[in-house]
């Protein structure tokens, strides 16, 4: 009978010492931070350069391009294959980009448009279920945030996931994997529901 | 009760799954979690297959445009150290 609660307390230690390993990671995540920022003043660069412009007529006509760049920037449109063009098209989308972000709060946005962001949330009954799948799901997921950057929150009773990464087929394997250790980790919550009642109905058969 | 998803991509515009966890009469609410937890996993395949399939044939019809944008990428940030 000691067995259940013992398997417990080793997976809660063994939870907490995850959570202790993952507690180092916050210069980490402060400089993955940072070079999302930088990485976000540099995405500014596409939206402002001519092959962006160019890129939204080109499925459409194959003429349109030529005339909507002109009228934009002629000398870049005019010269693409010279390295004249590529000092001219460098210089261009500078001067743009110190424009635009302050109106557009650019790194947000810069950030934002940079990567890709996927949110799950799950509402559990209580806090307790919530901090369980929470201390579970944390461990199983320490060997995919080498490749995939993904956060999880519990908040009362509600779990919160978020996965970062700019790769879609990361994207879909990091969250199939989840669901699974999450039907997988709800299959345990009940189990041990059931074990409590068993326990609590035999507790009683013995008082009467 | 409602486990949902939200996908926000390059363009910065937020895409919803919503998959409703209803217990109906006595069943178990974290039994219907467990099966919106499937009916999850189905969107997000149909989902993430499909936006898979587009960006592969984004990169298929477009292979000079990403070479020219990644050489602008790197001109850009030689421009900027």
């Amino acid at each position: 009978m000691q067995d259940p609660v013992e398997g417990l307390d080793g997976r809660a230690g063994l939870a907490e010492g995850e959570d202790s390993q993952l507690r180092p990671q916050a210069p980490d995540a402060q400089a993955s931070s940072q070079n999302s920022a930088t990485e976000g003043d540099h995405g500014n660069v596409p939206r402002s350069c001519p092959q962006d412009s160019g890129r939204p007529a080109a499925p459409g006509t194959l003429a349109t391009p030529g005339s909507q760049a002109a009228p934009g920037s002629p000398s870049p449109g005019n010269t693409v294959g010279s390295g004249a063009a590529a000092e001219e098209a460098a210089v261009i989308p500078h001067s743009e980009q110190a424009t635009l972000v302050p109106g557009r709060n650019g790194d947000t946005a810069s950030t934002r448009n940079r990567h890709l962001e996927f949110s799950v949330t799950v509402p559990f009954r209580t806090a307790m279920e919530a901090g369980m799948a929470r201390r579970s799901l944390v461990a199983n997921a320490r060997p995919q945030q080498v490749m995939v950057q993904q956060e999880f929150t519990a908040n009362d009773s509600i779990l919160a996931v978020r996965w970062t990464t700019d790769d879609p087929v990361l994207f879909r394997i990091s969250i199939n994997t989840f669901l699974d250790q999450l039907s997988l980790v709800m299959r345990n919550i009940q189990r041990l529901e059931f074990v409590a009642v068993v326990k609590r109905g035999r507790g009683r058969s013995r008082e009467s | 009760m409602e486990l949902s998803g939200e996908y926000v991509g390059c363009d910065g515009e937020p895409q919803r799954l919503r998959v409703s966890c209803e217990a109906s009469g006595d069943a178990d609410p974290l039994q219907s979690l467990s099966a919106g937890v499937v009916r999850m996993k189905e969107l997000v395949a149909e989902f993430f297959g499909t936006l898979v399939e587009q960006d592969a044939q984004g990169l298929a019809e477009d292979p000079d445009d990403a070479l020219d944008e990644c050489e602008l990428d790197s001109t850009m940030q030689i421009r900027t150290l």
